[in-house]
């Protein structure tokens, strides 16, 4: 009776312990990454410190860091390199093409990003129409 | 003598009045001044209304395509 109490608290132990382990490596496995590469762009658009400007590309909101200098100039390629290749196919300009993006990707905007005025003021979206440029549809 | 002196008068009354009708349409010139303000040239002026509406269907695909740099909501 006492050896079998043992056998089964030793039992519950080892469950214990193996679920612990279980929990160190799930946290582990989500927790690196974030700490390896840095932020995405996303996540520095959702924290504010980057934003859409009218222009159809991103802007950083307040100190330029290396980091998100790196984020915002990687999108900022291959945005260029889609809007030249939409706007020959629509015989429009660059410009043209990336200026209407811009017009739409602010409008897109969440409550709490941020994004640029006409006016090149840095705005939080709030829960109404955002500030855009009076030429945008 | 006289008569010459007096036509040599009449001739320089003549040559201002001359001088003053060629001077006076000078005066009433309209003077342009400088601009205060630096000029400043918009880049965004071939961007018209009409060309942000031609392509926003095109520019709408363009972000629903491509949800890794526009993102995706």
């Amino acid at each position: 009776m006492m050896t079998r109490k043992i056998a089964l608290s030793l039992g519950v132990l080892s469950l214990g312990a193996l679920s612990l382990g279980m929990v160190a490596l799930i946290a582990g496995t989500t927790a690196t990454p974030a700490f390896a590469q840095s932020m995405s762009w996303q996540q520095a658009k959702q924290q504010g410190l980057i934003g859409e400007q009218p222009d159809g590309y991103l802007g950083i909101v307040g100190n330029a860091t290396p980091d998100l200098r790196k984020i915002v100039s990687d999108i900022n390629i291959k945005r260029k390199a889609a809007y030249t290749q939409q706007a020959q196919a629509n015989g429009a300009t660059v410009e043209q093409f990336a200026f209407t993006t811009g017009c739409n990707l602010i409008a897109r905007t969440d409550p709490g990003e941020m994004y640029q005025t006409p006016s090149g003021a840095w705005k939080k979206r709030g829960t109404g129409a955002p500030e855009r440029d009076p030429r945008c549809a | 003598m006289m008569r010459t002196l007096w036509m040599n008068s009449e001739r320089g009354a003549l040559t201002a009045a001359l001088g003053a009708a060629l001077i006076l349409p000078l005066s009433g010139c309209v003077t342009i001044n400088a601009p205060e303000k630096p000029i400043r040239i918009d880049l965004n002026i071939n961007v018209t209304q009409e060309v942000v509406y031609r392509l926003d269907k095109e520019s709408k695909n363009l972000i629903e395509d491509n949800p890794d740099i526009f993102g995706g909501s």
